[in-house]
């Protein structure tokens, strides 16, 4: 079990990130909100606002993004110097796309649900296994999106929706690679190959 | 001069103005066949001839995508990492035109052409405004930058399709091709940017160029 990252500064072994990981919500959420947030504030507001019906599949979305964070944040400090640099890059993405998701819960009149107190992410032992649990993550979050988007409504919400599910396609042909495994294994994404 | 114009092209702004959007640029930045269940019923306003009209654009980029693909291999300026690479891309491609023109098919529409000749391609690569040209091709540098500004405009073609498209089905369609030539972006970036990931995977909100 691994918590995710501390919210009041309470020392782990993952502080440094743990710390880093507020700063872009902090930061992200604000400007998320500001430049993408912009353009999608301005076309929710041409358009329809977010569905009630939504809500849940954004609620899902959000509960595979936490638990990418959690993982991430757990693997980052224990992988080795290239693979730990994607991690934090891939790792502020993953924030970015939870502030997206909670913006859109909160459009649609509804709040976020906090995060769960912990997520079970094994016991993982050594970079290789670490890898495989950022592949499971990353697989879990397309998954979700490939069953949200469909169902999505209105068309601004698919397609933020899909920007951050390609966003995690390209995570996942990432991780692949640095498995040792081929990165562009289908011409579709599907998470099941 | 080649190098010149490939500093120029700026591969965050080709992927997703969502860079800024996420918030993180200071941090260094089914198949087909499948079809959903019933329970999934089309937005209102979604119709077969909208549906096609919404994939078209899709497709043209990527028959124009496979033309780039197979005249780049044919062109000997790759090498072996980039040749391997260009020749997935085009498979992969192959196989989204196969399924956008089949399910263009399905709704009633014969496929766009493909361009024939590099002048054709240049053509079309100019009316989406793209600075790369084939013609102009005369390094690796050069030929992986134009792969790179072909997958941003089909992720482009994909994320605006996804806002308009009616069917579920072709939605689930769009998406996982969108999330192939999202990878395909990201790949070719790692060829030019090689453990550089925040030049890799510059953006959290992939929109590509539309």
């Amino acid at each position: 079990m691994v918590s995710p990252p501390p919210e009041d500064g309470s020392g782990t072994r993952r502080r440094w990130l743990g710390r880093a990981a507020r700063a872009v919500i902090a930061a992200g959420s604000a400007s998320a909100l500001g430049a993408c947030g912009e353009s999608l504030r301005s076309q929710l507001r041409r358009n329809s606002p977010v569905a009630e019906t939504d809500v849940k599949l954004l609620e899902r979305l959000l509960d595979a993004e936490r638990y990418a964070i959690a993982a991430y944040t757990a693997a980052a400090p224990l992988l080795p110097p290239s693979a730990a640099r994607a991690a934090k890059q891939f790792l502020a993405q993953e924030l970015a796309h939870a502030g997206g998701l909670i913006y859109l819960v909160g459009a649609a009149g509804a709040k976020a649900p906090d995060p769960r107190a912990s997520y079970d992410l094994g016991k993982p032992r050594g970079a290789r296994e670490l890898l495989l649990l950022l592949e499971r993550a990353e697989r879990g979050q397309i998954a979700a999106y490939l069953t949200a988007i469909p169902r999505l409504a209105p068309g601004p919400v698919r397609t933020q929706a899909a920007a951050y599910f390609a966003n995690d396609a390209q995570h996942l042909a990432s991780v692949r690679l640095l498995l040792g495994e081929p990165p562009l294994p289908s011409a579709l994404v599907t998470g099941r190959d | 001069m080649e190098h010149r114009r490939s500093a120029r092209i700026d591969r965050r702004r080709l992927l997703g103005r969502g860079a800024a959007a996420a918030g993180v640029g200071w941090l260094g930045a089914h198949t087909l066949g499948v079809r959903l269940p019933g329970a999934l019923a089309a937005e209102p306003g979604g119709s077969a001839d909208g549906d096609a009209a919404v994939l078209r654009p899709a497709l043209e980029l990527e028959l124009l995508g496979m033309f780039v693909c197979a005249r780049l291999l044919a062109g000997g300026l790759l090498g072996p990492a980039a040749r391997r690479l260009a020749a997935t891309i085009l498979r992969h491609e192959q196989v989204h035109a196969h399924v956008l023109a089949a399910e263009l098919a399905r709704l009633g529409q014969s496929p766009p052409a493909a361009p024939d000749t590099v002048a054709a391609a240049d053509h079309e690569l100019s009316e989406h405004d793209a600075s790369g040209r084939l013609s102009a091709v005369r390094r690796e540098i050069g030929a992986l930058d134009l792969l790179y500004e072909v997958e941003a405009l089909s992720i482009g073609a994909y994320y605006k399709a996804l806002r308009n498209l009616g069917d579920p089905g072709l939605m689930l369609v769009a998406a996982e091709i969108m999330g192939a030539d999202a990878q395909h972006a990201s790949a070719i970036g790692g060829l030019l940017h090689p453990g550089k990931w925040d030049r890799t995977v510059p953006v959290a909100s992939v929109e590509g160029r539309h």
